[in-house]
């Protein structure tokens, strides 16, 4: 028998029902959509932030035990000149790999001359910085407004600041600052450098101590020729894990005891943020799925109730019951693909409209505008369209087990 | 077909509803048996018992006590499945209201017992063409209930009843939603039925003129059977 024929014929039987139905199961799982989007959109500029606001690049490498006791001995997890460029070569021999650059990071004291506060300093190399900033993250390649250094060696001493920290020390762009910091031995040192660029680093936790500071100035500075950790990016993001597990190996091969993590370890805000937003988004999900199966269930029970007698004669004329059931399912079944077959275009052009629209908004934890777009993801679409197809079945099954369950004669008495 | 082959048989049978606190025997020590080939008719006034009798006997429904017997087998003991296969395979069932499909055509809601039996749509398509052809339905195979008149409709739940060739056809009531003209037409055309394809039919009605017209009538008051 074409129980598929039966259950669309029934579906049109009641038309605005139906309608209503579908479309109820349609808006859940638009809004869904959208807010799955907007989700995947910010961890998607969170994650840009990171591997090039942040200068995280894919992988981050360091001496074994630097990730946890680093700070406390920074001179203990400097690599040397030698090892620095024998690792260095080891690194960019693996084909995955497209940008290998050394890093220091330094902590101290900077005065404009009348006032001092505390900053922090990621130590780049300006070279390696432009092809960084370039890098593809999730198609976007070059979109993220960033920071960099001039590439000339005469303008070693020519450093980036946080906007807020250029406020708080009253600092306009060609003005002087000195650093003091303590070199790797413990010695207290200082450099005059100019404010060659005023930006927003993107996270307010950073941005009133931040400097970006030319990677062999803060050799001089620190007093090393080495490097205390190398930022990597690599070919294909997807392979992360295994380019890491691989340049591991490698380094212990010839010698290097090395740690590693990938940029979403290391970011200070994207596995928080990510956890908050998977919470939210959860229990927008659990809800809207309450709410689509409260509204099958109904519907449901009301197409069930009208066709007692109809159940009762399919049983008497010798449908089994399960097969009654199965009728009932594929109906809510039905309904359930169709309102998500609907969801689909409504979705592709709210996508448009804000594309075209260039809404923005300054997502948690930034202090920059990124445009409101939504990102539709198979991998996040898919559960919630089989969430909603259960629940089709889960409604339509608890509308129709107890009807079919009942006497063949009661069913057949009831007056519709 | 055997005659007088006993195709179902109630032994010391009683029904009784619960209604709140008080309890409604319907049917009391019924001993009857349908044979192959029978034209029955139980009449008798509302209230007697006929639907409940002919539900015991169509298994949509069990006695409180006593035994019915399918072919010689007590169904006592057979699941719901089993019964509900008895009832596609050996039974057909006519109701007063021809509880026809909405949703399917005629030829549709004929062909539905076979596909429910997994016979192929061909086949069932066939048969059920033939028999909307026998009760004068040629033209009509394509139309909906709405589409039908209640004699027309009834036609149809007479040939689904019968599409699966069954041991016997039970129907409560044929013709008490149909004029007396149309429902005369009606026993004519099961009475065809029972002569040319030996079918057995037990029907209940209380209209005189159908019950002068049978070969067997099973007169029931307050649950008991008289004759």
């Amino acid at each position: 028998m074409n129980y598929l024929k039966l259950a669309l014929r029934n579906i049109a039987r009641h038309k605005k029902r139906s309608i209503v139905t579908i479309m109820t199961i349609a808006l859940g799982f638009t809004a869904l959509g959208v807010i799955g989007g907007i989700v995947n959109n910010i961890f998607s500029r969170l994650k840009e932030q990171a591997i090039i606001g942040e200068k995280l690049g894919h992988l981050t490498l360091a001496k074994k035990g630097y990730f946890e006791y680093g700070k406390m001995n920074p001179e203990e997890y400097v690599w040397g000149a030698e090892d620095l460029n024998k690792i260095l070569s080891i690194i960019n021999k693996n084909p995955e790999v497209t940008i290998s650059t050394p890093r220091l990071s330094l902590f101290g004291v900077v005065s404009n001359g009348k006032s001092s506060t505390i900053f922090i300093t990621e130590a780049i190399v300006p070279q390696d910085d432009k092809k960084l900033v370039i890098t593809d993250v999730d198609g976007r390649s070059g979109s993220l407004q960033t920071v960099s250094l001039d590439t000339e060696g005469k303008d070693r001493a020519v450093v980036a600041i946080g906007s807020e920290l250029s406020e708080n020390l009253n600092i306009k762009k060609g003005e002087n600052l000195t650093l003091l910091v303590s070199t790797i031995d413990g010695i207290t040192n200082a450099v005059d450098v100019e404010v060659g660029h005023i930006y927003n680093t993107g996270n307010p936790a950073t941005n009133d101590k931040f400097i970006l500071s030319n990677f062999y100035m803060a050799q001089e500075l620190y007093d090393t020729k080495g490097a205390e950790r190398i930022i990597v990016t690599i070919k294909d993001p997807e392979n992360i894990y295994k380019v890491k597990e691989q340049l591991i190996q490698d380094l212990n091969v010839a010698g290097y005891e090395v740690s590693s993590k990938v940029w979403s370890e290391v970011s200070l805000t994207y596995s928080k943020v990510k956890k908050m937003f998977g919470i939210i988004f959860r229990v927008l999900t659990i809800i809207i799925t309450v709410i689509v199966l409260l509204t099958l269930l109904n519907t449901m029970q009301m197409s069930v109730a009208e066709r007692t007698r109809e159940i009762g004669t399919l049983r008497a004329i010798g449908l089994i019951k399960r097969r009654i059931i199965y009728l009932f399912c594929l109906e809510g079944l039905i309904m359930g693909i169709l309102g998500c077959a609907i969801a689909v275009p409504i979705l592709l052009l709210i996508t448009f409209i804000l594309k075209s629209l260039k809404v923005s908004f300054i997502p948690p934890v930034a202090s920059t505008e990124v445009p409101i777009e939504l990102i539709i993801k198979m991998k996040s679409v898919l559960p919630v369209l089989l969430l909603f197809c259960l629940a089709s079945l889960v409604s339509s099954f608890i509308a129709s087990r107890k009807i079919t369950g009942q006497n063949v004669v009661k069913s057949l008495i009831t007056i519709n | 077909m055997n005659y007088n082959q006993k195709i179902i048989e109630l032994t010391n049978v009683d029904k009784t509803y619960a209604l709140g606190n008080q309890e409604l025997k319907a049917l009391k020590e019924v001993n009857i048996s349908v044979e192959s080939g029978d034209f029955m008719v139980v009449a008798g006034p509302s209230g007697s018992g006929k639907s409940t009798l002919l539900n015991l006997i169509s298994l949509i429904d069990v006695p409180t006590s006593g035994e019915v017997h399918f072919c010689g087998e007590n169904i006592k003991n057979f699941c719901d499945n089993r019964i509900t296969a008895l009832r596609s395979e050996k039974i057909g069932i006519v109701f007063q209201q021809y509880n026809l499909i909405p949703v399917l055509s005629a030829i549709e809601n004929v062909a539905f017992p076979l596909q429910i039996q997994k016979k192929s749509k061909k086949e069932s398509f066939e048969k059920a063409e033939a028999i909307l052809e026998e009760v004068g339905l040629k033209n009509y195979i394509h139309q909906r209930p709405n589409n039908l008149s209640g004699g027309q409709q009834q036609r149809v739940a007479i040939a689904r009843a019968m599409v699966t060739e069954p041991e016997v056809i039970i129907a409560d009531e044929p013709t008490s939603a149909l004029d007396s003209k149309t429902g005369q037409e009606i026993v004519e055309l099961m009475k065809y039925f029972n002569r040319s394809k030996h079918m057995s039919f037990l029907f209940s009605t209380h209209d005189p003129k159908i019950i002068n017209t049978v070969d067997k009538v099973i007169h029931m008051e307050d649950g008991y059977i008289m004759n």
